[in-house]
């Protein structure tokens, strides 16, 4: 295999050479986005951890938290936590999950936050909003990413976040303390827009490009640690992708094949590559077999006490963590310390973190406006949304996602260019049906934001036709004041295509404005 | 033969781009100057040093450890103990992607006869005459050299600047370094990676490094969180406690007059409640001090809380900026004491040049 693996090294030169390895994707710098790669907690073993998030800057920021659970269970009866399917009944796999939760808060200038992930935590000031949740099982392991976002949600450029996390094993006769630095990406200003999708790298990346190869230095497992002698050396390595859907409680489970470049220190070199699903948590040494000792990983292979690895995910981008740990003869105690790894390069495909859709704060300006459309709004007793949207440029559903299939959608409504209400319907949300030649939402219980039905008629010669129905007390305040500034916009917005459709009506347009009711009428002329 | 010729043009025209962009100091690239601010050899921890060539081609680096600890060892600190700033340096060289690591107090002597990995322990029976122990492997690969061993009592720094086969520096930012503290007795472990400053285009190779110009800048500030000092352990509850022990170097450091390079340091503390707290300290080129021994305004009974953000800032009129790392010390009591070391944070770029002077 001499020539794929030339092309290796030279992908490895080209990489540490190239400018864009001196980005700012590392642990070491405030961020607008960052990422805990490793959180964990498991009470029969004592552990836990705690997470610091502070802001750097002198102003209040916004910040928006996915925490990604991707505890692994038997899939079996009562479902039980599992690392390998050794762990489970005979017969039954060890899947592993992936569980979004979602929270956000404000952080004042300078203000420093820390909670333990078993419990989360009610925090200091009241300003800083609602509660962080407690892990949603325990035990459990995952992921944290939070980014610095304006107060509506969406995101900010503002480079202030830093984040610490301390494992912790504590109990009668134990006392294991690691801890690492969030990894953090920067922002750029100029790049960065309100699509909720965060485009980290590439031409057009709002963020540092997540490292085209992360590399490890290490020592191998199974050596003695030469000052503390009785004790042997093993390291585990976290990966997890620098992809991420924060849009949906149970987003697809997605992973990557990761490839492994080991040296050692008499200037050889082995390879090795293994898969993951969801994260990945495993002794180096087991990574390439089952027998630890006959690993590439180990002394007992290498010779050597020092090693260093450079791993690179095939078709991405993973970032990741080293927790070493000094095995004693009781296996019980032992002690970790955690690291980062180093990173170099930009891989050729952008990383993408995709958020859960919500309105942008000013109207989107590229939407398909309908030549005919008519808006009701009534803010009595029972609160009212009627919208029309017809005869637009809509020639088959596909335009605006799959709402029945995973897509999310919005209905952004704006006054004089403000935020005035929104409508979200998540993208596992039930209740859709799929006709012939229409698509439609029914829910008589208005669950989604007082949603009662949409329906979607695409059709050729721009006779496509959208119709939205929201009725009772879930449909968002409206704040009808009788003055409603025009001109008032209203917008569908899906998560999966680029495709909006909008109404908007002018001053001229608005049939009646009073303190209960808004109702207007659109004709764009052909 | 166009092909090949073409493809060496490329990577020339890749390579000499990174010296266009000066970048930020950082702990997880591969850099041409390496600091390891937190060097111990005290008799209850040693410390084992990870140095990592990722090139594709040898590397030259010289090092220079600095003992920081203070003259008069059983005395505070301070202007009337200042450190004893005894240097030992040494070169090493790496072989392709080679990665090379030795004990502060143990050193590694070039020796190509190094006995081989021998893992099995506790052993039951006694090795064969013609077998040596080597339970840790250490030693065995190529040697970088000859790496001096540091004296017990040894707590200071180690830096390495890559050079040339001829010994003068050149920016190839081709390493990386960790750093792991080792309790002897206890086994207790902390990792902290060697904060490098990569090299630009302007090294015109001489004795004086110059920060900021010939390689990337200084941080103009330093951040860290913490558990607040004499706060419980959240786990361990009543009679456990957390402290934290930071550590700074000065970024200029003279290795031909050996003097230290004196810097006033500003500290301001915000708690969780944003309530913000400042004090100064002086550092002579390197010091480590828990944080109570600043001032009691890093402590959890003053703060009231028990997260507290503190940002480090050279004082204006200091002629270095600085940079450090910090480790959390949990004390269970009876004896059970873990440390995590954490690089700290850095914000901006110093504007004023710092200057490494080799002799």
């Amino acid at each position: 295999m001499p020539m794929p693996y030339r092309l290796w090294i030279a992908g490895l030169v080209m990489s540490a050479l190239a400018p864009g390895a001196a980005a700012a994707f590392d642990s070491d710098h405030p961020a607008a986005l960052v990422t805990f790669p490793y959180v964990v907690v498991n009470p029969s073993q004592g552990v836990d951890t705690r997470l610091r998030l502070v802001n750097t800057d002198d102003e209040l920021l916004d910040v928006v938290c996915g925490l990604e659970n991707t505890t692994a269970h038997c899939e079996s009866g009562a479902r039980p936590v599992c690392d390998t399917t050794s762990d489970c009944p005979i017969g039954v796999a060890c899947v592993p999950d992936l569980k979004v939760s979602r929270f956000a808060f404000q952080l004042a200038a300078g203000q420093p936050i820390g909670w333990p992930l078993s419990t989360g935590a009610t925090l200091p000031l009241a300003q800083n909003g609602d509660p962080i949740p407690a892990a949603p099982e325990s035990p459990m392991r995952g992921v944290l990413r939070c980014f610095a976002a304006h107060p509506d949600g969406s995101p900010s450029a503002r480079n202030a976040l830093v984040g610490e996390a301390v494992v912790e094993r504590a109990g009668e006769t134990l006392l294991d303390v690691a801890s690492y630095n969030a990894v953090g990406a920067q922002a750029h200003a100029a790049g960065l827009n309100d699509d909720r999708t965060l485009v980290l790298g590439g031409a057009n990346g709002e963020y540092d490009a997540c490292p085209q190869t992360v590399s490890v230095n290490h020592l191998f497992d199974l050596a003695h640690d030469p000052i503390a002698i009785s004790r042997s050396l093993q390291t585990t390595l976290v990966f997890t992708r620098c992809n991420a859907d924060l849009s949906r409680e149970n987003p697809q489970n997605s992973g990557a094949v990761l490839q492994f470049l080991v040296h050692n220190e008499f200037e050889q070199r082995f390879s090795t590559s293994n898969t993951f699903v969801g994260q990945m948590v495993s002794p180096m040494s087991l990574i390439d077999t089952r027998i630890p000792d006959r690993s590439i990983f180990s002394a007992t292979i290498t010779g050597t006490l020092s090693g260093s690895t450079t791993i690179r995910a095939v078709g991405g981008s993973v970032m990741g963590l080293a927790l070493e740990k000094r095995l004693g003869s009781d296996p019980t105690q032992y002690s970790t310390a955690a690291y980062n790894l180093h990173s170099s390069g930009q891989p050729d495909t952008p990383a993408e973190i995709k958020l859960d859709l919500r309105c942008p704060g000013r109207p989107r300006p590229d939407c398909r406006r309908a030549r005919r459309s008519r808006l009701m709004l009534s803010d009595r007793a029972r609160r009212r949304v009627a919208w029309e949207w017809k005869r637009g440029e809509l020639l088959n559903l596909s335009e605006i996602g799959d709402p029945d299939d995973g897509t999310a959608i919005a209905i952004c409504l704006y006054a004089n260019d403000e935020p005035r209400a929104s409508i979200v319907l998540p993208p596992d949300a039930p209740n859709w049906r799929r006709s012939r030649d229409a698509l439609t939402f029914a829910d008589k219980s208005g669950s989604f934001d007082g949603t009662r039905t949409i329906t979607v008629t695409p059709a050729n010669h721009g006779r496509g036709r959208v119709t939205l129905r929201a009725v009772g007390e879930r449909v968002p305040a409206l704040d009808l004041d009788g003055d409603t500034a025009a001109p008032v916009v209203i917008q569908l917005l899906n998560d999966r295509t680029g495709i909006c459709l909008e109404s908007v009506f002018e001053p001229d347009e608005v049939i009646e404005d009073s303190p209960h009711l808004f109702d207007a009428r659109s004709v764009v002329p052909e | 033969m166009a092909t090949h010729r073409d493809l060496m043009c490329a990577v020339l025209a890749i390579a000499l781009g990174t010296g266009a962009a000066q970048a930020q100091v950082s702990s997880e690239s591969s850099a041409s100057i390496l600091v390891f601010p937190k060097i111990v050899y005290d008799g209850s921890r040693d410390t084992l040093i990870q140095i990592v060539n990722g090139a594709n081609s040898e590397v030259h680096a010289h090092c220079w450890y600095v003992n920081g600890a203070p003259t008069f060892p059983d005395l505070p600190a301070g202007p009337l103990n200042p450190p004893t700033w005894a240097m030992v340096d040494f070169p090493i060289t790496l072989t392709r992607n080679q990665p090379t690591s030795f004990v502060a107090s143990r050193g590694r002597l070039s020796a190509p006869d190094d006995p081989a990995c021998n893992l099995e322990w506790p052993r039951t029976e006694p090795l064969p005459p013609i077998v040596e122990a080597n339970y840790d492997c250490y030693g065995a690969g190529i040697d970088p050299g000859i790496v001096p061993p540091m004296p017990l009592g040894f707590t200071g720094e180690l830096r390495c600047v890559e050079t040339d086969a001829a010994g003068f520096p050149i920016s190839g930012n081709h390493l990386t370094g960790e750093v792991m503290l080792v309790d002897a007795a206890s086994g207790d472990a902390t990792r902290y990676g060697a904060i490098g400053i990569r090299g630009g285009l302007d090294n015109d190779g001489d004795g004086a490094l110059r920060l900021g110009e010939e390689y990337d800048g200084c941080p103009q500030a330093l951040l860290f969180g913490q558990q607040t000092d004499g706060s419980e352990d959240p786990q361990l509850g009543a009679g456990s406690s957390v402290e934290n022990e930071l550590t700074l170097t000065a970024c200029s450091i003279d290795y031909l007059t050996q003097s230290p390079q004196s810097v006033t340091v500003v500290f301001e503390v915000t708690n969780d409640l944003a309530q913000r707290l400042s004090t100064a300290a002086s550092l002579d080129g390197w010091r480590t001090v828990r944080l109570r021994d600043i001032d009691t305004i890093f402590s959890a009974g003053v703060l009231g809380a028990p997260v507290a953000q503190t940002r480090v800032d050279a004082a204006h009129q200091s002629m270095s900026g600085i940079l450090g790392v910090v480790e959390e010390v949990h004390d269970a009591g009876a004896g059970r004491v873990s440390a995590a070391a954490t690089n700290l944070h850095m914000a901006g770029t110093r504007t004023a040049v710092d200057l490494i002077t080799l002799p």
